[in-house]
């Protein structure tokens, strides 16, 4: 942090990405474009069949489709609440990771929201969430969680869109204006809107971006609360449980910061970032990671007690029975090691600080927060009420098929992302080299 | 103020720093100068008076608007249009509306803010006349200029530039492209 | 889904043809048969489109008629319901029965008359077979001439029989099924008179031609718990459904069988036969002390008592069984006998050894076998199908090209007897009459066109119908409409006659063997694989085991243990006859030492669904048709694990009282101090009382009465037009019967308390899947029912996630779609047929409430909540499921809700359900009951 190149430097290096193309780029684009078209297959045989290539069965209904949705929306949280919450919060050293965060929510965005229509029995329907004057008069019904999924997912997209891109104006110009041909000028020059950095257009911008920091916090909270209730509003022991909002935000920006980090680490290696992306960075986020593992520690307990203490034989027996001693058993211990056992290495400053280490513990964090959400979904639903009605769900070469493209769908959206668009705000880090210039110490005071 | 009108061009002068940028504008406040601008690759905290922004009332008034819009829809929906018995619940349940109505609110506070920004910050407008000149590209990369209107009443042929070339900027344009 | 998938073959073009045929025919009655037929008796005469008539016939299986009620719409069969007055059927139907419309229109039934490979024709089989063309071949007096029949009990086909005799004396007539009842006379119960029953090895509430009327009269006796209650004790080996609807189930070797009934004989006091008291003997379960208290409480009840025998047990233990209930002075009470109306009853011309024998010497020129399989059913040892083929020339009629068809010269399509005029006795002799309802789909011919054409008569079948009706006494229009209309004649119950004089065997000392006894048994859905290509049957979940698409080696618990075998592996079963490997299937509750096998799988026809599902065990069938024989069976290493496809996991309540179950005397104790609660359950909304103005439905089912036997399943799949799925997606467990019976197992393993649980959607006033669905498809009516809007649902299936009975179903793949052309018209056309990617439901028949609702309305006559009849309460035998208007005080449904036994399934959860159950109550001996 303490010593910056200059600003021409600056902007040199961080638009160098858009200039020239490592051939490690083309490679890694390959690969994850050819994943992408195994999900374009695997989505289309399932829209072709009928959802019944995949798994699911009566009882288990929701299962791989779900668990994914969950689990994408979750790993968004991270980039709103590293770019708007530490925002507010006047943390400074976000200003290296904030784009990256919030292009990772985008994308993981739209990975999430492919999934609902995708479960649809008949996903050529899925309009019929929306409300609109149809010839029918009928509308949604609004009593049901998941009309609620639609506003929120559709409003958190939108707004970290917006965000994300009134971020980019800035860089955009700076990029136009030292873009090497005049079809990226041009190119760049649209998207820039023709900013000028004129002081009363920085005046302005700033209100702008403040304002949508503000609206973007709520949402941090409110989207994966929402997303919770599609669980906590029904009868069936397992989901039915007024834990879950908060349990659910913190376990979102959990995976969200594992994300985060698995994306850093790589990039800042290739692009040499390493005096912009340091040390103290990794270390915040290995605290932050800590501080959401043990809160997730106690939502995993208060859960179990919880159904212990109602004394309800349903409830006992999902939380105390058939998650630890189960069909799904491994998976569950699997869970529990990831997510609470794993970011324990944390409390120490060695490993807070080493790539390796943390790049290994967001993997197992990653992991375990998508078994958690398969652990909720499918050992609710797959031993409830009725003992007669029991039936284990095995995933088909489908629903795995999907699961794999979604994860190279993301890359690759990823990847064009580094690629075209500034992966840091040069700005910003302006601003910021500016403050530590003129007095150091706005470094520490950061830092603090 | 807004904008320089570019209607007389302007007189433009090139700095490496954003303190000296600042140390500019101050000079020039202090000469009676009013129509003064400046243009830097980062926000630069400057004594340029600036009216307020009315863009938080917008939002706010656009976030009130959206949370009851999405909630007289629900209410239309369920309660009046086509009331079900849906597992014997009440049709007009209040906490099950409530929750996009706040999705409602934030949606439509963001997009105010977004689009307010643009349409006050008179973007998008792709050409300007300071594109125009040469090397003023440095001003979203290194360099940090101020412009002084020419329509400014304190504004002279003889004496601006040099009152502009008394600060030791790197250069000095003038008088700026006219419009 | 590979059982539906359709290659385009020679055989299928055939079978198209076939559909389009009967398509064509599809506008108005034009497919009606010709000669004039008449619907039910209380039904209008005319045809109108759109509404439903509904016209008597009768079903004949093994040879005894059930009489039925058709329901047809525009000259569509489309449901197939009892006859109420029918003394085989009380208005209940079984499974078979209800399934069989599906073979009237199965798209793999055979369809065209072939000689050799070639498409021929009706005349040229005509030409071949008249006495013309056929004396050349088998003589003048037709020595070379064979005929094998069915199991029979026709007046007219017996008249053609005596016909063709008078053409050719010396022709030999044979019968065969695998599973009729030979005797020269037959055994009539009446179980009301009954208040001890005893059961040997006999299924009697489930299986055999009596088995709807004796279920009815078994549970006439159990629908108010009270002293006049019977009690019924079941001694078997394996867990039928007769044994685990007892009182109290004991198991027994097979071997053993005689043994016990020997010690129950001499404990019965016969000092012809030496008593053992002294000895404490165990016969593979059941002890000398059980039996001790079963003998005391049987002589109790003098004269009022039963002790039933299974069908396919051998003479003696039939003897004995006669020999107790002579004891007993049951005889002329509760059990008497009757002359057999079977043809060839007794005289041995159900030796299908005997016809091999004649087969393979050569003596039979030509063979004419008129339905049946013996290609398939017939003991393996016999070496039938061999024999078949060196005949000269054989003619094979029947519904389909099965494994006999295919090895016949001659192939003609058979007519169902939903297209043929025929008659047959019912079990008790009633005379029934079978009408047609439709014109033969594809041509098919019935037994006495065959028998017509190969005499020389020029005849229709109606016409030598009316005729031998005629000889047995119904004649003159009147009397003829009269039997029509009804479809039997009244009061035609054969007399009771002088059984034979019983010779007691003499009680053979068990012998301790260590080989395992093998008993073959019908199978519950494809009997003895005459159904076998049923789709509602093949995915009918067996009602003990669950099992679908399949049949497997039944062992206990310990034999498996001992055999180092879990369900899934497969054994090697080594019969004196042959060997054959099995996938073991563990049945709590069966008897050790003992394995039971299931005929009817293992097709090698041309029925498509029917092909490859399960193993053929006929070829391990002893030559003698001996149902119980000894065998070894042995772990097959070599083998893998074979996956079944059961519709339920797991077998206990895990204490979650679901089905609930007490004791008499628990019950008495309760019943003095019950007050009904009239408080309203809490529930945080206010919910305004549903309005008295219209009916509000509701349903009580009495697990008391309920066997498990799962007619109430099929005659659901029929009416409301339910898709079968096949055996890969019934084993990811998305089955669609939208009623399905649960079963629980409480106790040992050994020896468990079943108890089965009829679930279907609870209709429930608050209900969870309602405000769970996103785009209203699913919501209340005014009068109580929890609707699906199938045209409305997505399919996001969060109602399902949120239905604590899970008895919502999806349509995971397009299902309707893979059905043929023809199996599209068995469909209700009062019901819609639903697409892809929706759920769906019990809908309490709705489609029924209105047609009743809207007649009632139209006639102007008040609207009672009990003339609407679900179709599972219409087919139940016991009248288990009762169903009505809670805004009638007086009605039936009312009072069971209100009662002592009524309870909610999941009532802590507050769905309010609409569908009750009433406990079950089990008449516990005080001496054998294990619960103090």
């Amino acid at each position: 942090m303490r010593t910056l190149p200059s600003d021409a430097v600056l902007t040199e290096r961080l638009l160098a990405p858009l200039w020239n193309v490592p051939r490690f780029w083309w490679l890694l684009f390959g690969l994850s474009s050819m994943g992408t078209l195994l999900l374009i297959g695997a989505v289309s045989y399932t829209v072709a069949r009928g959802i019944g290539v995949w798994g699911n069965n009566i009882p288990v209904a929701w299962a791989f489709a779900i668990t994914n949705f969950v689990w994408w929306i979750g790993i968004g949280h991270a980039g709103t609440f590293i770019s708007a919450f530490l925002l507010l919060l006047n943390q400074r050293w976000r200003g290296s990771i904030n784009r990256i965060a919030e292009a990772m929510t985008i994308f993981a965005l739209v990975n999430a929201a492919m999934f609902p229509v995708l479960h649809l029995g008949r996903p050529w329907f899925f309009y019929w969430l929306v409300p609109y004057p149809s010839t029918m008069n009928v509308w949604p019904n609004f009593k049901s969680a998941l009309p609620w999924d639609v506003a929120a997912v559709t409003a958190y997209f939108t707004v970290s869109l917006l965000f994300w891109y009134l971020g980019l104006v800035p860089d955009f110009a700076s990029a136009r204006d030292a873009a090497p041909t005049r079809l990226r000028r041009i190119a760049y020059g649209v998207f820039a809107m023709g900013w000028r950095g004129s002081g009363y257009q920085w005046s302005r911008y700033r209100i702008a971006y403040m304002l949508l920091a503000g609206l973007a916090t709520p949402l941090v909270i409110s989207v994966h609360s929402i997303v919770s209730l599609d669980f906590s509003i029904t009868k069936l022991p397992g989901w039915h449980s007024t834990i879950f909002p908060p349990y659910f935000v913190i376990g979102a920006i959990y995976s969200g910061l594992a994300m985060v980090i698995i994306l850093l680490i790589p990039l800042r290696r290739a692009f040499s970032l390493a005096d912009l992306i340091t040390e103290m960075h990794f270390d915040r986020l290995a605290k932050l990671m800590l501080v959401m593992g043990l809160m997730l520690l106690y939502s995993y307990v208060m859960e179990s007690f919880m159904s212990w203490y109602s004394g309800d034989q349903y409830e006992r027996y999902v939380y105390l029975f058939s998650r630890p001693r189960g069909p799904y058993a491994v998976a569950y211990w699997i869970m529990t090691i990831f997510n609470v056992g794993a970011p324990q290495v944390f409390w120490l400053r060695r490993f807070r600080t080493s790539t390796v280490v943390l790049f290994l513990v967001s993997v197992a964090v990653l992991i375990g927060m998508w078994l958690e959400r398969f652990i909720i979904i499918v050992t609710s639903l797959n031993r409830d009420f009725l003992t007669s009605s029991w039936h284990v769900f095995v995933p088909t070469w489908v629903d795995l098929s999907i699961l794999a493209g979604s994860l190279a769908l993301f890359s690759t959206l990823f990847l064009l992302f580094v690629r075209f668009v500034p992966a840091m705000a040069i700005s910003e880090m302006k601003v910021l080299r500016h403050e530590l210039s003129v007095s150091p110490t706005v470094g520490q005071a950061a830092d603090a | 103020m807004r904008d320089l009108d570019w209607s007389r061009g302007s007189y433009l002068a090139e700095f490496s720093t954003a303190d000296e940028l600042s140390e500019a504008v101050r000079r020039f406040l202090e000469m009676g100068y009013t129509r003064v601008e400046t243009f830097s690759p980062m926000p630069v905290d400057t004594i340029v008076p600036r009216t307020r922004s009315r863009l938080p009332v917008v939002v706010f008034a656009a976030g009130v608007a959206g949370a009851i819009l999405s909630y007289a829809v629900e209410w239309y929906a369920n309660a009046f249009a086509y009331v079900q018995n849906i597992g014997g619940r009440p049709a007009h349940a209040v906490p099950a509306f409530l929750v996009p109505a706040l999705e409602g609110a934030i949606l439509f506070a963001a997009v105010a803010a977004f689009a307010g920004f643009f349409t006050s910050a008179r973007l998008p407008k792709l050409w300007h006349p300071v594109f125009e000149i040469p090397g003023f590209e440095g001003a979203t990369v290194d360099r940090y200029w101020i412009a002084v209107d020419g329509a400014d009443a304190r504004t002279s042929t003889n004496t601006t530039e040099d009152e502009l070339r008394l600060l030791k900027p790197l250069r000095v344009v003038l008088p700026g492209p006219v419009t | 889904m590979t059982s539906f998938d359709d290659e385009l073959s020679r055989r299928n073009f055939v079978k198209l043809l076939g559909a389009s045929m009967a398509l064509a025919g599809l506008d108005g009655c034009s497919r009606m048969p010709g000669e004039k037929i008449l619907p039910y008796v209380h039904q209008p005469r005319e045809l109108t489109p759109g509404i439903a008539t509904h016209y008597a016939t009768a079903m004949m299986l093994d040879g005894f008629a059930t009489g039925l009620v058709v329901e047809s719409h525009e000259g569509r069969p489309t449901k197939i319901e009892g006859n109420p007055d029918h003394p085989a059927s009380l208005g209940a139907a079984g499974i078979f029965e209800q399934a069989s419309l599906l073979q009237l229109y199965d798209s793999n039934r055979a369809s065209a008359v072939r000689s050799a490979h070639a498409p021929t024709g009706w005349e040229a089989f005509s030409e071949a077979f008249s006495p013309r063309a056929l004396r050349n071949h088998v003589g003048g007096h037709g020595a070379g001439l064979a005929l094998l029949l069915e199991a029979t009990s026709s007046s007219v086909i017996a008249d053609m029989i005596a016909t063709l005799k008078g053409l050719y004396p010396e022709a030999g007539i044979h019968y065969y099924s695998p599973l009729a009842r030979t005797e020269a006379s037959i055994p009539q119960y009446d179980i009301r008179a009954a208040n001890v029953i005893l059961a040997i090895e006999s299924d009697f509430l489930a299986a055999g031609p009596m088995q709807l009327r004796m279920s009815r009269e078994f549970s006439d006796r159990r629908r108010e718990p009270s002293a006049d209650m019977n009690r019924l004790y079941a001694i078997e080996s394996a867990v039928t459904v007769t044994g685990s609807s007892a009182d109290h189930r004991f198991r027994c070797r097979p071997s053993m069988i005689q043994p016990v009934l020997a010690e129950l004989y001499s404990l019965l006091g016969d000092a012809s036969v030496p008593a053992q008291r002294a000895a404490e003997r165990s016969y593979g379960g059941i002890t000398s002390s059980a039996l001790r208290v079963i003998a005391a409480d049987l002589s109790r009840h003098k004269g009022q008592c039963l002790v039933i025998a299974g069908e396919r047990q051998p003479p003696s233990v039939h003897a004995l069984v006669a020999a107790i209930n002579e004891q007993l002075g049951n005889t002329g009470r509760t059990v008497w006998r009757i002359r057999s109306p079977l043809l060839g009853a007794g005289d041995g011309s159900f030796s299908i050894e005997a016809l091999a024998g004649r087969l393979r010497d050569g003596a039979v020129d030509t063979l004419i076998c008129i339905g049946g399989n013996p290609s398939y059913n017939t003991p393996g040892p016999l070496q039938f199908d061999g024999a078949f083929r060196k005949v000269r020339n054989t003619a094979y009629v029947g519904l389909y090209e099965n494994e006999t068809g295919q090895n016949a010269k001659w192939l003609v399509p058979a007519a169902h007897y939903l297209e043929t005029w025929g008659d047959g006795r019912a079990y008790d002799g009633t005379l029934s009459v079978v009408q047609p309802l439709v014109q033969p789909l594809n041509g098919g011919k019935s037994a006495v066109e065959i028998l017509a054409a190969v005499c020389g008569v020029e005849k229709s079948p109606l016409a030598l119908l009316r005729e031998s009706l005629g000889r047995t006494g119904l004649v003159g229009e009147t009397a003829w409409t009269d039997a029509v209309r009804r479809g039997f004649v009244v009061g035609a119950a054969a007399p009771r006659i002088q059984g034979p004089t019983i010779v007691v065997p003499t009680a053979a000392a068990p012998e301790k063997t260590d080989h395992i006894d093998v008993t073959f048994a019908a199978d519950s859905r494809t009997h003895d694989g005459s159904f076998a290509n049923n789709g509602w049957l093949q995915e009918l979940p067996d009602p003990v085991t669950k099992l679908t698409w399949d049949n497997a080696a039944h062992l206990s618990p310990a034999t498996a243990a001992r055999l180092l075998v879990g369900s899934g592996d497969t054994v090697l079963v080594r019969t004196p006859a042959s060997s054959i490997r099995l996938p073991v299937l563990i049945v709590a509750g069966h008897a050790d030492d003992s394995v039971t096998v299931h005929f009817g799988y293992g097709r090698r026809g041309a029925e498509r669904l029917a092909a490859g599902v399960g193993t053929d065990v006929f070829p391990m069938w002893p030559a003698t048709g001996a149902f119980v024989s000894s065998a070894s069976v042995d772990r097959a290493v070599d083998a893998g694990q074979h996956t079944f496809a059961i519709t339920q996991s797991h077998w206990k309540m895990d204490g979650r009282e679901q089905a609930k179950s007490e004791t008499l005397r628990s019950y008495n104790a309760r019943q003095a101090t019950f007050k009904p609660d009239d408080h309203p359950p809490p529930s945080l909304f206010k919910g305004e009382p549903p309005p008295a103005a219209v009916k509000q439905w509701a349903m009580t089912i009495d697990l008391g009465l309920c066997t498990g036997c799962s007619a109430c399943v099929v005659a659901c799949q029929s009416e409301n037009n339910i898709p079968v799925v096949g055996k890969e997606d019934v084993e990811k467990s998305r089955e669609m019967q939208w009623l399905r019976i649960d079963r629980y197992q409480d106790g040992t393993e050994e020896n468990p308390e079943f108890i089965a649980q009829p679930m279907l959607c609870q209709q429930c006033e608050r209900a969870p899947c309602e405000y769970v669905c996103p785009v209203g498809a699913t919501d209340h009516s005014p009068d109580g029912l929890n609707e699906m809007v199938y045209n409305r649902c997505v399919g996001t299936r969060f109602c399902s996630n949120n239905c604590p009975y899970k008895v919502r179903r999806f349509n995971w793949f397009d299902y309707n779609a893979e059905i043929s052309e023809t199996e599209k018209m068995a469909k209700n056309p009062d019901v819609t047929v639903r697409e892809r990617g929706v759920m769906e439901k019990c809908t309490f028949c709705v489609q029924r409430i209105r047609e009743k609702e809207i007649s009632a309305e139209v006639a102007g006559t008040p609207f009672l909540g009990s003339s609407v009849v679900t179709a599972c309460q219409q087919a139940c035998p016991t009248r288990a499921i009762t169903f009505g208007s809670l805004t009638e005080p007086e009605s039936e449904v009312m009072r069971q809700r209100e009662g002592p036994r009524a309870y909610n399934v999941l009532d802590e959860l507050g769905t309010r359900p609409r569908v009750r159950y009433l406990s079950r109550i089990r008449n516990a001996n005080p001496a054998l009951d294990t619960e103090q």
